[in-house]
């Protein structure tokens, strides 16, 4: 015979940690070959049975409670599932660990394969500052000719 | 002016240099002479007539609280509503406009300054208003900043010093004012790394000891290289990263720099055999013509030698290049002529065809930006499109030379990302003139076999296909060359029938390529795309980015000689790049890429564990399930 805490949380199942609003501290005991992990917990109450959750301080674990089976007017069995987060969140939390993702703390120079692209991408144009001159007209005619018709600066062409 | 070396290669300011911005070692020395107030580099009017535009508008009001005499107030530059982009222009402008005496003086280095915690986005801001060369770092640590901004400013060249040409001292404040604080570049430019203003005590100054293989901007939230690990952030501890992280790509600096080739010391018109006649347009060649056919030409003396005068005209093109020429008369088969027609002094050229700077920010500032997610093709004139590596275009800048020969035409054009040379591309730009028959028949020739590569690289074109929206522009960009002068323009102008050919050509079919069904699955599977990835993609009706990986375009086929000549005559990017769709909550729903070794009691939200060592108490089952609730993610 040991207490079990029951009541109800609204907490999505991957939080951590979880809003317990407990209902009712009842006494049950285990039905036969139950498991620690899965245990199945027969208790004697008339309340309504709308409750998600439980405690076992004696097992130091939190449950989902998963079914509720009305055995007999007055005893009700419950299946429960361990809740291993909110169960050892103390110690999860003492843990190091290489990140994968997380909402707060990221690097967006990494490549995230899961994000989605519209089918249409942006093109854009970068130009450069620069160009070539429009031209110019080259002569190349045979021998070493060419005299120096006037004695000026070099000018530039082009 | 006497110079004293102050600080030799072997001072700490060194390294700390090449720590900050990953480039190699370069000797540092650092001057002064107490008798020297500033040091003037070249560009300062441009500099004085920038900032005052600049800072027309702007009044004392509007910067003065993000701004003050010792660069102290950066929270306020950093947080006050408006980009930070904006809030260093308006608090360097309006310290440029408030010191215009001092920029009035010839003798008075200049300024943009500001705050540390924006130097690096200032830096990479500001240096394209400014051609890289005026940027100063004050602030918080002046040393640090101004230097990091050295190394910001010299990411496309080659650092040859710093150095500090003097030194106040400002008794009233008790410290030293160090004026004229500037890098020396390879390409001979410099780069004000302190102007007005650099206060430093002497403390400071002995604090360079102290200073090497630090982080000089440790403390910039906007400084990517901060990740810890990365190349000039800390040594790699196992945290530190943020919402803002990033880095610059896989682009190694460390050994990247490459300077432009000068032009080869032997020129082949130096041989002798030839001459080189350079105008600007045809009024040379026409009274050269004219001369030809006169009687003024001696026929009979040049008959002795050759059988035509056009067998001493080996070559006549145009070429887009400006080449330095000296006055001269043109010479046909050793007769002399009257006809005045520059001869070029040399036969190799370079032309510059500019840079262009693509900032790390302009688009969504992620992994996004960079290989293989972006593409960026680069278009060459009279070579086309050439693809290159986004890691290698974003956040740096480019520029591209060509060397060419006006002989022939041939040339190489140079391209270069934070000055390191990353793409070499040959080409010719002569756009054959003809003058002889022979030279008509190959220049036919020329031009049909530029339409038959490009109508060849169309059909490739044609092989893939084309997204509408990328092919569309392309097809109407062909579209607006007219068709009609292709192969039937087989007429005097035969040099550039091939020309309207070609181009219409590899357009044209890329635009109906364009009007395919997009991309297949065997074109991504191709890319060495894995098949489960492909069919959970297209289960979930979405793109991801595992599967952008979309096929290489080519956008174009030899365009050189004239079809190169009717083409655009400057170099743009044209950057392909994802448009992500991140819903509101993703972030809170499904966290960002982290990576990192982290304690969990420092994280919230949403937290998927990649590596973990669990050490709880509880059943094995039940460590089994932790490990897998883990790995798919919890919120903490």
């Amino acid at each position: 015979m040991f207490d079990i805490v029951v009541g109800v949380t609204n907490t999505p199942i991957d939080h951590l940690e979880k809003d317990f609003i407990p209902v009712a501290t009842l006494q049950g005991i285990l039905r036969d070959s139950s498991s620690i992990i899965n245990p199945v917990v027969l208790i004697e109450t008339t309340l309504p049975t709308n409750w998600n959750y439980a405690v076992i301080s004696t097992f130091g674990r939190k449950y989902y409670i998963r079914d509720i089976v009305s055995i007999r007017t007055g005893l009700v069995e419950l299946t429960l599932h361990v809740d291993v987060l909110a169960t050892y969140a103390d110690q999860i939390r003492n843990h190091t660990a290489v990140i994968a993702r997380n909402a707060y703390k990221y690097n967006l120079f990494l490549p995230d394969t899961e994000v989605k692209c519209y089918q249409r991408p942006h093109i854009l144009t970068e130009h450069f500052s620069g160009q070539l001159p429009p031209g110019m007209v080259t002569l190349v005619v045979a021998g070493s000719g060419g005299t120096s018709s006037q004695n000026q600066p070099d000018p530039m062409v082009g | 002016m006497s110079w004293e070396v102050k600080y030799n290669q072997n001072n700490p300011v060194a390294p700390l240099l090449f720590s900050c911005a990953n480039h190699a070692p370069i000797p540092t020395k650092i001057l002064y002479n107490n008798e020297i107030d500033s040091d003037v580099p070249s560009q300062t009017a441009a500099l004085i007539a920038k900032a005052k535009e600049i800072g027309a508008g702007i009044t004392p009001s509007m910067c003065k609280t993000s701004f003050d005499s010792d660069h102290q107030s950066s929270d306020n530059l950093y947080y006050d509503g408006l980009s930070i982009f904006q809030k260093t222009l308006l608090a360097g402008a309006y310290y440029a406009s408030s010191i215009n005496n001092e920029l009035a003086n010839p003798n008075q280095t200049t300024i943009i300054t500001c705050c540390s915690n924006v130097i690096a986005e200032t830096s990479r801001s500001l240096r394209n208003i400014f051609g890289y060369d005026q940027i100063q770092g004050g602030s918080l640590s002046p040393v640090r900043s101004s230097l990091y901004c050295a190394a910001q400013a010299s990411s496309s060249r080659t650092f040859i010093g710093v150095y500090c040409v003097s030194r106040r001292i400002v008794p009233e404040a008790g410290r030293n004012w160090y004026q004229g604080v500037f890098a020396e570049f390879s390409d001979g430019t410099q780069a004000i790394l302190s102007g007005g203003a650099f206060y430093a005590s002497d403390e400071t100054i002995s604090a360079f000891d102290d200073m090497s293989g630090k982080d000089p901007n440790e403390n910039d939230p906007l400084t990517p290289n901060n990740q810890a690990g990365e190349p000039g952030g800390p040594a790699w501890s196992g945290g530190g990263v943020d919402g803002s992280g990033g880095g610059f790509g896989d682009f190694d600096y460390s050994s990247a720099t490459e300077t432009d080739p000068s032009d080869p010391a032997l020129q082949t018109s130096s041989a002798g055999f030839f001459t080189v006649h350079v105008s600007s347009d045809f009024s040379e060649l026409n009274n050269l013509a004219t001369y030809l056919w006169s009687n003024q030409f001696d026929i009979d003396n040049f008959k002795r030698i050759y059988a035509d005068p056009m067998d001493c005209i080996l070559g006549c093109n145009i070429i887009p290049a400006t080449v330095p020429v000296s006055p001269a008369t043109v010479k046909v088969g050793n007769i002399s002529t009257t006809v005045s027609f520059p001869k070029a002094t040399k036969n190799f050229v370079t032309e510059d065809l500019g840079t262009c700077f693509i900032p790390e920010s302009k688009y969504t500032k992620t992994f996004l930006d960079y290989a293989p997610y972006t593409k960026c093709q680069l278009y060459l004139p009279y070579i086309g499109f050439v693809e290159l590596s986004a890691n290698e275009v974003i956040g740096r800048t480019l520029s591209i030379k060509y060397h060419i020969d006006i002989v022939t035409g041939a040339f190489v054009a140079n391209v270069y990302s934070a000055g390191c040379l990353i793409g070499t591309y040959p080409g010719n730009c002569a756009t054959s003139i003809p003058i002889t028959s022979g030279q008509y028949a190959a220049s036919f020739q020329t031009a049909a076999q530029v339409a038959t590569t490009a109508l060849a690289a169309a059909a490739v074109i044609g092989a893939f296909a084309l997204a509408p929206e990328v092919a569309g522009p392309v097809a109407a960009a062909g579209s607006s060359i007219p068709l009609g002068t292709g192969i039937g323009g087989l007429s005097v102008q035969g040099a550039f029938s091939g020309a309207p050919v070609a181009t219409a050509g590899m357009y044209g079919v890329a635009g109906a390529a364009g009007a395919g069904a997009g991309l297949s699955l065997g074109e991504l599977a191709s890319k060495g795309l894995a098949a489960k990835g492909l069919s959970d993609t297209a289960s979930k009706g979405m793109r991801s980015v595992r599967d952008y990986l979309t096929p290489s375009v080519t956008r174009s086929g030899a365009l050189s000689c004239a079809s190169g000549y009717l083409n655009i005559k400057y170099a743009f990017l044209l950057i392909t790049a994802p448009d992500c769709a991140i819903p509101s909550t993703y972030n809170e729903f499904h966290g960002r890429t982290t990576y990192d070794t982290l304690k969990l009691s420092s994280l919230k939200g949403f937290t998927q564990i990649a590596y973990i060592h669990l050490g709880t108490t509880g059943t094995d089952e039940e460590r089994e399930e932790i490990m897998r609730l883990l790995s798919e993610g919890v919120m903490l």
